[in-house]
């Protein structure tokens, strides 16, 4: 990571509009970025319109960085709220509570899956690209709200508001999202076995 | 309110912390059309003839800027040319700056001047973006409204006279002028590169170097840094003025930065006499041209697989330092011994039909070796590398050692890590 009297120098050149100082800001975050992005969106030509929109921004809206929190931490909350647009603007797709389900089953099916989750221990060899490439496969909405409530640090009446659901719809796609998630992984190391399997 | 993840959840956050997509360029050139076309985006014909008349221009003028060794890692996008260019032709202002215009021919020197005007205009209109409160800045507003004022009819003549009568406004007065050198532009990795300010300000506020491996530096007018990675590097230099405003000048393929080469290698002891302890070097160094070895003894060599004949006991030091055809150097040591570190504890009579000839200290301990067992005449009588196999005396030939003989012995104990090599010899007897 970049010293901060370095990235100083270079937030001040941005501001100044000098584009050596943009470019450099740029290379430093751009590819944590699209990692970022790459969680929110189907493939990586979504993740990228996010990420050029998200610098966009970045450079645009520079002084009202504040130097509270990281510089880094400041972009990706850009880059994240931008997510949260798009996919505002995009039908939602939410699996809503059903009238015979109600939250206490929610918690049990959680609790449920929390048992199951300790015997499951191979799905902590997975890699990053193996969970980017789980989450692209989810629907936008499992998507987003996983992101937020796993890697934004939401919690469900964050993601209710953010989201303009209620925190109900939340939870219950959160569930949902999470168990497909691990569905998925789940699937991939499997995959992976088999080919290895049958190679030796 | 704080929540607690799951196991599972924690593990899916944590694989992701250190995530990382790599560079892409062509993302920047991108992300760089847009940030101008949101300043021109009300006159998107005029940027776009803008654009063609310097792309033209831009061909011309980038080719005799640079004279090092092209590189083809640098993939050189237009974009990036302008960029270059532009500060490029803000030096060759200066008439104190000569030196990016040794190799031009008359034509390019026209070409140049023309191109000139185009690249003031853009670099004042960019100044746009910039938030000084200065001339240059007032004047760039005007540019642009000059600009679109004339060029209704899209003749080229009208816009050069209106882009003339704005480059008056927009050339940097000569205290913006800035240059550097690299006295060295060809180093290993690691080694320190040392910069210049050639012409520029003289006090070493508001110089900002990128050394374009992703490592940047401040206030200083002649700063040194270490390149780790091979390759050939653009270094920038941006200065700001009192007034705020910011010039850079950027030397294209200024650096190139060499591997150096590896120096590894290992040793095999080749000698048939177990008394006479010899290796021969095996040289596996990667990139290396000359070689030197020394032993601590004072022995030394420079062929590339040398053979050293080793001292009866003790440890030495055999170290060899490997230079490449550009004088990058790498080092390594490493130990051999002969009868130290331990004792292997070997008998010195044995009776054939009661005992086997193994050293205890091979016998009690599970380690990689080699013994072998030579006769009087210097002809092996037996070899083996498992500790509950000793000799028993029996000859190739079938026959027993007769008592009274005297045999040599060696062992060599390989690490199993290391690979490093110990040596050990002696002498027994076989006794009625």
């Amino acid at each position: 990571m970049a010293d901060t009297r370095q990235l100083k120098a270079l937030i001040d050149g941005c501001l100044k509009g000098d584009r050596r100082s943009q470019q450099a800001v740029h290379k430093m975050f751009y590819g944590k970025m699209k990692a970022v992005c790459m969680r929110y969106t189907r493939d990586a030509d979504q993740a990228m319109d996010i990420v050029q929109e998200g610098f966009l921004k970045v450079f645009n809206n520079l002084e009202k960085y504040t130097g509270v929190g990281t510089f880094e931490g400041w972009v990706r909350r850009i880059m994240v709220n931008l997510a949260i647009d798009r996919f505002r603007r995009l039908k939602h797709d939410f699996v809503l509570l059903g009238d015979n389900q109600n939250l206490e089953d929610w918690e049990e099916d959680v609790n449920d899956e929390d048992a199951e989750e300790s015997e499951t221990d191979e799905i902590y060899n997975i890699t990053p690209e193996q969970i980017v490439d789980a989450m692209q496969q989810l629907s936008p909405a499992y998507r987003t709200v996983f992101n937020l409530y796993v890697y934004e640090d939401y919690t469900h009446q964050d993601i209710a508001e953010a989201l303009g659901i209620s925190v109900g719809t939340s939870k219950s796609n959160y569930a949902k999202a999470r168990k497909n998630m691990r569905k998925l992984l789940l699937k991939n190391l499997n995959k992976l076995n088999e080919q290895n399997s049958n190679t030796i | 309110m704080s929540k607690i993840l799951t196991p599972f959840e924690r593990s899916l956050k944590e694989k992701m912390n250190d995530y990382e997509l790599p560079y892409e360029q062509r993302s920047w050139f991108q992300l760089q059309r847009q940030m101008s076309s949101v300043n021109a985006s009300h006159y998107p014909w005029v940027v776009a003839l803008l654009a063609t008349i310097m792309v033209t221009a831009a061909s011309s003028v980038v080719v005799y800027r640079h004279r090092h060794v092209p590189s083809a890692a640098v993939a050189a996008s237009m974009n990036e040319r302008f960029e270059k260019t532009i500060s490029i032709l803000q030096n060759n202002q200066s008439s104190e700056n000569p030196s990016y215009l040794e190799e031009n021919t008359p034509e390019q020197q026209v070409n140049q001047e023309n191109s000139n005007q185009y690249f003031n205009n853009l670099l004042a209109s960019s100044n746009e973006t910039s938030r000084g409160e200065s001339d240059s800045y007032n004047a760039g507003q005007s540019n642009q409204d000059a600009t679109l004022a004339s060029s209704t009819d899209s003749n080229t003549g009208t816009q050069s006279t209106v882009i003339n009568e704005s480059v008056k406004k927009a050339t940097p007065k000569p205290e913006d002028m800035i240059a550097f050198d690299a006295p060295v532009r060809r180093a290993c990795v690691g080694e320190e590169v040392e910069f210049v300010v050639t012409q520029g300000p003289n006090s070493d506020d508001g110089y900002l170097w990128d050394f374009g491996d992703n490592h940047f530096d401040k206030d200083k007018r002649m700063p040194k840094h270490k390149f780790m990675k091979s390759g050939t590097y653009d270094v920038a230099l941006s200065v700001t003025n009192s007034k705020g405003q910011i010039t850079t000048v950027v030397s294209n393929d200024l650096i190139t930065i060499i591997d150096s080469p590896d120096a590894q290698f290992s040793w095999e002891f080749v000698n048939t006499d177990p008394a006479k302890p010899a290796i021969k070097i095996v040289d596996n160094s990667e990139n290396a041209s000359s070689y030197r070895w020394n032993l601590a003894d004072g022995v030394a060599s420079s062929e590339k697989n040398p053979t050293f004949q080793l001292k009866q006991n003790g440890k030495q030091n055999i170290s060899l330092h490997v230079l490449n055809e550009y004088g990058c150097t790498d080092i390594v040591v490493k130990q051999v011994s002969v009868n130290s570190d331990f004792k292997l504890d070997a008998p010195q009579v044995i009776r054939i039909g009661s005992d086997n000839f193994m050293p205890k200290g091979l016998k009690d301990n599970k380690v990689k070796f080699v013994m072998s067992i030579v006769d009087q005449n210097g002809n092996q009588v037996y070899q083996t590398s498992n500790r509950l196999k000793g000799w028993d005396g029996k000859l190739p030939n079938g026959t027993y050692a007769t008592p009274g003989d005297s045999f040599k012995w060696k062992v060599i104990i390989e690490n199993d890590l290391t690979k490093e090599q110990k040596y050990f010899n002696g002498t027994f007897n076989v006794s009625p």
